[in-house]
C-alpha cells in the first residue's frame, strides 16, 4: 500500500507519485504520514518536507502552505518549494548565516517580519540539504 | 554657386527634420508631430502621407531617397522580427497560466471547504482580513521592463498618478511599489512627488519567486501596520488588441478570499478565466474561457482539522494573496507582449507604406532625370 503524493506550487507540480511515508512540518510540529491515514487537513510551516520512496529519503524545502489527506492521496499546496538536491550546500549555509545577521539587525516592525520570513526560509533550505537523521 | 550650396544645406536640414518625423511615425505615435517647434494637429492619414511625399519631392536627391528606402527597409525588418518574437512570447505567457491551474483550482476548493466550516464559527479573525480606518494605501503597479509597446506603460503610469491624486484628494496618503523597470524609472525621477517604497523588475518569465518577493513586501507592510489597504494596478489581458488597466483591492481580503475592485464589485475566485491564443484563418486570435473551477462539494464530515480552522485560514490567505500577485504579473506580461505585437505590427505597416511611397518617388525622379537628359540630347542635335 502506498500513498500518492502531489506537491503543487503556483507554477508547477514538483512531485507527483507514490511514496511509502511522508514527514511534514506543520504549524503544530512535525507529523509523519503513513498509508491509510484518516482524512486530514493541516497548515504547513516554512520547513523541510521528507518523502520516503523505495527506501530512499527525498527532501524538499517548503515555504508554507497546507496539506490534505483523503483516500490515500496526500495533496500539498505550497507557496514555493525547492528540491533538496537542487540546492547547493555552501550557498545555503552562507545564506542562513546572512539571514541570521539580518534578523539581529532589524529594528522596525516591517523589517523584522521580513527578516524573520527570510530566516525561516533560509533555515528550511538548509535543513532540506541535510540527510534525514 | 554659393546660393546653390546654401540651398543644398537647407535641403539637408529639412531632410534631418523629416528623419525625426518619420522615426516618430514608425514608433507608432500618431497624434501630434512637432514641426519647426510648432505643435500641429495631424491631418487625416491619407492627407498626411501625401504631404509627406510632397515635401520630400522638392528637396531630396535621388541618392538621398535611395538611402532612405534602404533604412526604412531595415527598420521594417527589425519591427517585423520584434512582432514575431512578441507573438511567440505571448504563447509562453499563456502556458505559464495553464501550468498554474492545478494550484489555483485546489486552492479555491480548500478555501471553499474551510469557509463552509468557518461559517458556523462566530468571529473570523486573521491579520489579512483586518479592516482598519485607512490612513495610508500601498499601490502596487505593474508596468513592463521595456518600451516599444505602444501606450502600455504610459496607461499604467497615468492610471497610477490618477489614483494617487484621487486618494490624496480624499485625505489618504499613498505609497508606491513599482513592478517593472519602466514604472520604476518614471516614478524614481519624481521622488519629490511620490513615495516609492521599492521597485522590482518584471523579468521575462514571472515565477513564484518574483511574486513571492513582491508578496513578502506587501505582507510585511500590511501586517506591520504601515499601510491599511493595498491596491493593485495592472493591465488585464482581454484580447490581443485590447487590454484594460484596472485597479483592484488586494488587502484587506474578504473572508471568502474574493478579490474586489475599488467599487466593491467582487470577482468570484471560483470563476477563473483563462486566455488562450489560437490561430483563426491564419490570424492570431485570443479566446477567453471562463471555467468554474470549484465543484463546490466541500469537505468530508469526517475530515480532521489538525489545527483550528482559524489557523488554517491564516495559512491559506497568504497563499491566495501570492496567487493573486502572480496572476497580476502574468496578465500584465501577456498584455505587454500583446501591446508590443500590435505596436510592431503597425510600425511594420507604416514602414511598408513609407517604402512604397518612397519607391514611387524615386522612380518618378529617375524618370524625370532621364526625360531631361533626352530633351537635352534632342535639343543639342537639332541645333
Amino acid at each position: 500500500m502506498t500513498l500518492k503524493v502531489s506537491l503543487i506550487t503556483p507554477d508547477c507540480i514538483l512531485w507527483d507519485g507514490p511514496v511509502e511515508e511522508a514527514l511534514l512540518s506543520t504549524t503544530t510540529g512535525l507529523m509523519g504520514i503513513l498509508p491509510n491515514h484518516a482524512p486530514l487537513l493541516t497548515a504547513l510551516e516554512i520547513g523541510p518536507l521528507r518523502l520516503r520512496n523505495e527506501n530512499e529519503w527525498l527532501s524538499f524545502a517548503v515555504m508554507g502552505g497546507f496539506a490534505t489527506i483523503k483516500d490515500n492521496s496526500l495533496t500539498l499546496i505550497v507557496n514555493q518549494a525547492e528540491s533538496g538536491t537542487s540546492l547547493e550546500k555552501e550557498t545555503v549555509e552562507n545564506n542562513l548565516s546572512k539571514a541570521k545577521a539580518a534578523l539581529e539587525e532589524a529594528s522596525t516592525p516591517p523589517d523584522l517580519i521580513e527578516a524573520q520570513i527570510a530566516y525561516r526560509k533560509a533555515k528550511a533550505r538548509f535543513e532540506a540539504t541535510l540527510p534525514k537523521s | 554657386m554659393s546660393s546653390l550650396l546654401f540651398a543644398n544645406q537647407q535641403g539637408l536640414q529639412q531632410q534631418q527634420q523629416q528623419e525625426v518625423f518619420t522615426m516618430q511615425a514608425i514608433g507608432g505615435k500618431r497624434a501630434r508631430f512637432v514641426r519647426g517647434g510648432q505643435v500641429v494637429a495631424s491631418p487625416a492619414p491619407g492627407a498626411r502621407r501625401q504631404q509627406r511625399a510632397g515635401r520630400l519631392a522638392c528637396n531630396a536627391s535621388l541618392k538621398d531617397i535611395r538611402d532612405r528606402i534602404g533604412s526604412v527597409k531595415n527598420t521594417q525588418k527589425i519591427t517585423d522580427a520584434m512582432k514575431l518574437v512578441a507573438a511567440a512570447k505571448v504563447r509562453r505567457a499563456q502556458d505559464a497560466v495553464i501550468q498554474g491551474r492545478p494550484f489555483a483550482s485546489k486552492l479555491v476548493d480548500m478555501l471553499y471547504g474551510v469557509n463552509t466550516r468557518l461559517r458556523n464559527e462566530a468571529e473570523v479573525d486573521s491579520p489579512l482580513l483586518d479592516v482598519k480606518p485607512v490612513e495610508k494605501v500601498l499601490i502596487v503597479s505593474f508596468t513592463g521592463d521595456r518600451g516599444l509597446c505602444g501606450g502600455f506603460n504610459n496607461f499604467i503610469m497615468k492610471r497610477t498618478e490618477q489614483r494617487v491624486a484621487e486618494l490624496r484628494a480624499s485625505g489618504v496618503e499613498a505609497e508606491l511599489l513599482m513592478v517593472g523597470k519602466k514604472g520604476g524609472q518614471y516614478f524614481g525621477r519624481r521622488e519629490d512627488q511620490y513615495e516609492v517604497v521599492r521597485s522590482f523588475e518584471t523579468g521575462q518569465k514571472p515565477t513564484v519567486k518574483e511574486s513571492q518577493a513582491i508578496a513578502d513586501v506587501i505582507y510585511s507592510k500590511f501586517v506591520g501596520g504601515e499601510v491599511q489597504k493595498v491596491e493593485l494596478i495592472y493591465t488585464k489581458f482581454v484580447s490581443l488588441i485590447s487590454s484594460d488597466p484596472i485597479v483592484q483591492t488586494l488587502l484587506p481580503m474578504t473572508p471568502e478570499g474574493e478579490v474586489c475592485d475599488i467599487e466593491g464589485n467582487c470577482i468570484d475566485a471560483a470563476d477563473d478565466e483563462l486566455f488562450k491564443l489560437t490561430t483563426k484563418e491564419g490570424e492570431l486570435a485570443v479566446e477567453r474561457e471562463s471555467t468554474n473551477i470549484s465543484d463546490g462539494e466541500g469537505f468530508d464530515e469526517l475530515l480532521i482539522f489538525e489545527q483550528e480552522p482559524q489557523q488554517i485560514l491564516d495559512a491559506l490567505l497568504p497563499l491566495y494573496m501570492n496567487g493573486t500577485v502572480l496572476r497580476a504579473l502574468q496578465e500584465s506580461l501577456a498584455s505587454e507582449l500583446a501591446a508590443r505585437m500590435n505596436a510592431m505590427n503597425s510600425a511594420s505597416d507604416n514602414a511598408k507604406e513609407l517604402k512604397k511611397n518612397l519607391t514611387l518617388l524615386y522612380n518618378r525622379g529617375r524618370q524625370a532625370k532621364i526625360t531631361g537628359e533626352i530633351i537635352e540630347i534632342v535639343a543639342g542635335s537639332s541645333v
